[in-house]
C-alpha cells in the first residue's frame, strides 16, 4: 500500500520524502490515487491546506488506506464539515492546453512519510 | 434565440476561423486522448461504466425519495434547502439570499447550473458584483464571453488574449501570477461564495465539488455565506456509490485518476472551527428536468457533465461551443438544451450531429446520445417543426414513389439531369472537390 501511494503521489506531481518534519499532518492518504486527505476540525482550518503556496505535510504510514471506498467507510457516520481529497498541486490547462501549477492553491506539495505506529 | 439558420451562420463563422479550428482540434484531441489513456489504465473500465450507468439509472428512478433524504440530512447539519421550479425562481432565490446577507461581492466557482439559470445577470441586475474564479472562466468573463466547453471553458483562448485581459505581458508565468493575485483579493473580500455541485450525497447531506485549480475550496472556505446551485438530478444515494462516479468523472473529463481537489462539504462551519461559511444554502433547480422523467429522454438525466462527448463529436470539434447555446454544447447540449427549454426554439440542435455515434461510445454512463438526437428529429417531424422545404420534399417524394409510373419518371429524370446536378443546389456543394456519383440503372431495366 505504501509503495503504491508513493508511486501514485509522485505521478500526481507531489514530492515524496522519507525524512524531515512539517507543521501539519494529513489525516489520511489514499494509495489508489496518491491523494492526501484533510478533515476540517477545531484545530484544522480549511485554509491550512488550500490557502498557501507550498503544502508541506507529514503523513503517518499507517494512515494510508487502499481506495476511496475505504476512506468513505472511515468517515461515516460523523462526516466532518469539510473533507478535502488533494491529489497533487493546484493546476490548470485552461490557456493553450498548457499545464501550469499554483493558479490558486499550492504550486508544490511535499509529503513526508512517517513510519510510526 | 437560436434557429436553424442561426446555428448554420454561427457554424460557418467558426469554420472560417483558422485559429479557432486549430485550437479546437488540439484541445479536444488532448482531452480525448487523456480519457482513452486513463480508461486503458483503469482495469475493468467496462465494468466501471456499467456500474456507473446502474447507479445513475437507479437514482433517477427514485429521485424524489433521494431528494427528501438529502434535504433531511443536510437540515440536520444546519444547511438550508430551497426547492425551485423555474430558472427565474432559482436565480431570484439566490439574489434574495445575497440581499439578506447584505452582500456586495459574490465569488463564483465554475458551474454550468448557474449558467443555465443566468445567475450572473440576475445578481448584477440586483447591484451585486460577481467574479468567476476558475481561471478560464475569469478570463472569459473579463472578455464578455460565455464558457465554451464544460471542462475547458476557454478552449480557444490564446496566451496573448489571456495576458491582454489581465493587463500583463504575454508570458504564462506572468499571467498566472496576475490571476492568482487578482483572485486572491476576491476570495478574501467576497461576502458570498456561489458554486454548483458535481454530486450531492443523500445519506450524508454532503455536496461534492471537484476542481483542478482549487478555486471551489477557496470559494467555500473564506466567504461568510455559501450558496450551492444544485441540479436536482445530481444526487447519489450513498458515499459508497459516489466513489465509482468520481473515478468515471475524473478519467472521462481530464484523464486523471481523481480530480486534484475533490471536496465533500457537509453543512456550514461547526462550533469553534476557524473558517468555512456560517450559512450554507442549497438551491435545488428543476428548470425542466422533471419533464424528462418517465419519458424516453429520462436517460439524459444520467449525464455527469464530463464533456467526453464534446471531444469526440465531429460537429463540436469544428464549430466549438458558442455555436450551440450559451450553456451546454456538443452532443449532450444538443439533446439537453431543446429538452430543457423548447424544441421549437432550439429546432436546429437535433440536426447538429452526423449521428455517427462517437458520443454514445464516449459516454461513461452509456447515454445513447445519437439515438436521443434521432428521437428529437422524429419529434420535430411529428410536431411539424422545422424546414418547410424538407417537409414538402419528402411529401412529393413519397407520393411519386408510391406508384410505378411516378418512380420511373423521377428516376429517368434524375439520370438525365445528373450532369446538371453538379451545377446547383446540394449537388454543387457535394461536387466541390469530388465527382457526383452516377445513378445506377433501375434493377428492372438491367435485364
Amino acid at each position: 500500500m505504501r509503495e503504491l501511494f508513493v508511486e501514485r503521489a509522485r505521478e500526481a506531481g507531489c514530492t515524496v520524502l522519507e525524512d524531515g518534519s512539517a507543521g501539519i499532518e494529513a489525516d489520511y492518504g489514499i494509495a489508489e490515487t496518491g491523494s492526501l486527505v484533510f478533515l476540517a476540525a477545531r484545530d484544522r482550518a480549511r485554509a491550512s491546506w488550500i490557502d498557501l503556496e507550498v503544502l508541506d505535510v507529514e503523513l503517518p504510514e499507517n494512515r494510508i488506506v487502499g481506495n476511496l471506498e475505504d476512506l468513505f467507510a472511515l468517515l461515516q457516520p460523523n462526516m466532518p464539515s469539510a473533507v478535502a481529497i488533494v491529489t497533487g498541486p493546484s493546476r490548470t490547462a485552461d490557456i493553450e492546453q498548457t499545464l501550469v501549477v499554483g493558479v490558486h492553491g499550492p504550486r508544490e506539495v511535499r509529503v513526508r512519510l512517517k513510519s510510526r505506529s | 434565440m437560436s434557429t436553424r439558420t442561426d446555428f448554420r451562420r454561427a457554424a460557418r463563422v467558426a469554420l472560417h476561423d483558422e485559429h479557432a479550428q486549430a485550437a479546437l482540434a488540439t484541445g479536444t484531441s488532448r482531452l480525448r486522448d487523456g480519457r482513452l489513456v486513463a480508461w486503458g489504465e483503469a482495469g475493468d473500465i467496462a465494468g466501471l461504466r456499467e456500474r456507473g450507468r446502474q447507479i445513475r439509472t437507479a437514482t433517477i428512478a427514485d429521485l424524489d425519495r433521494h431528494l427528501e433524504t438529502f434535504e433531511r440530512s443536510l437540515s440536520a447539519r444546519g444547511g438550508v434547502v430551497h426547492r425551485t421550479r423555474t430558472a427565474e425562481e432559482a436565480a431570484a432565490t439566490v439574489v434574495s439570499i445575497c440581499r439578506q446577507a447584505n452582500a456586495h461581492l459574490v465569488a463564483k466557482s465554475k458551474s454550468m447550473a448557474t449558467e443555465e439559470i443566468e445567475l450572473n445577470r440576475a445578481l448584477e441586475a440586483a447591484g451585486l458584483e460577481v467574479v468567476e474564479t476558475d481561471l478560464g472562466e475569469y478570463l472569459m468573463q473579463i472578455r464578455g464571453e460565455h464558457p465554451e466547453h464544460i471542462v475547458a471553458p476557454a478552449i480557444k483562448l490564446t496566451r496573448t488574449e489571456a495576458a491582454e485581459a489581465l493587463g500583463v505581458e504575454p508570458e504564462m508565468d506572468l499571467v498566472m501570477r496576475a490571476a492568482r493575485e487578482q483572485l486572491r483579493t476576491v476570495f478574501q473580500t467576497a461576502d458570498v461564495g456561489v458554486t454548483g455541485a458535481n454530486f450531492a450525497v443523500a445519506e450524508t447531506g454532503s455536496i461534492c465539488l471537484v476542481t483542478n485549480e482549487g478555486n471551489a475550496d477557496l470559494v467555500t472556505a473564506l466567504p461568510r455565506v455559501h450558496v450551492v446551485v444544485l441540479g436536482m438530478e445530481r444526487l447519489v444515494p450513498t458515499l459508497a456509490e459516489l466513489a465509482p462516479l468520481l473515478r468515471l468523472l475524473a478519467s472521462s473529463a481530464t484523464g486523471e485518476r481523481l480530480t486534484t481537489y475533490t471536496t465533500l462539504l457537509t453543512g456550514p462551519r461547526r462550533q469553534d472551527e476557524a473558517d468555512g461559511p456560517e450559512e450554507l444554502h442549497v438551491v435545488v433547480i428543476d428548470n425542466g428536468r422533471s419533464g424528462l422523467r418517465g419519458t424516453r429522454y429520462e436517460e439524459m438525466l444520467n449525464c455527469i457533465r464530463c464533456g467526453a462527448c464534446l471531444n469526440v463529436c465531429p460537429v463540436y470539434r469544428k464549430t466549438g461551443g458558442t455555436t450551440y447555446s450559451d450553456v451546454y454544447s456538443g452532443p449532450m447540449g444538443a439533446v439537453l438544451v431543446p429538452l430543457l427549454s423548447s424544441l421549437e426554439r432550439e429546432a436546429a440542435l437535433p440536426h447538429a450531429s452526423s449521428l455517427c455515434g462517437a458520443c454514445t461510445e464516449a459516454c461513461p454512463v452509456g447515454i445513447p446520445l445519437h439515438e436521443l438526437l434521432l428521437e428529437l428529429r422524429r419529434d420535430l417531424v411529428d410536431r411539424g417543426i422545422g424546414s418547410r422545404l424538407e417537409r414538402v420534399g419528402f411529401t412529393v417524394w413519397s407520393w411519386a414513389w408510391s406508384s410505378v409510373i411516378g418512380y420511373r419518371i423521377t428516376t429517368t429524370l434524375a439520370r438525365l439531369a445528373r450532369p446538371l446536378g453538379a451545377l446547383a443546389g446540394p449537388g454543387r456543394i457535394w461536387s466541390h472537390g469530388r465527382a457526383l456519383p452516377r445513378l445506377s440503372r433501375r434493377f428492372r431495366d438491367r435485364r
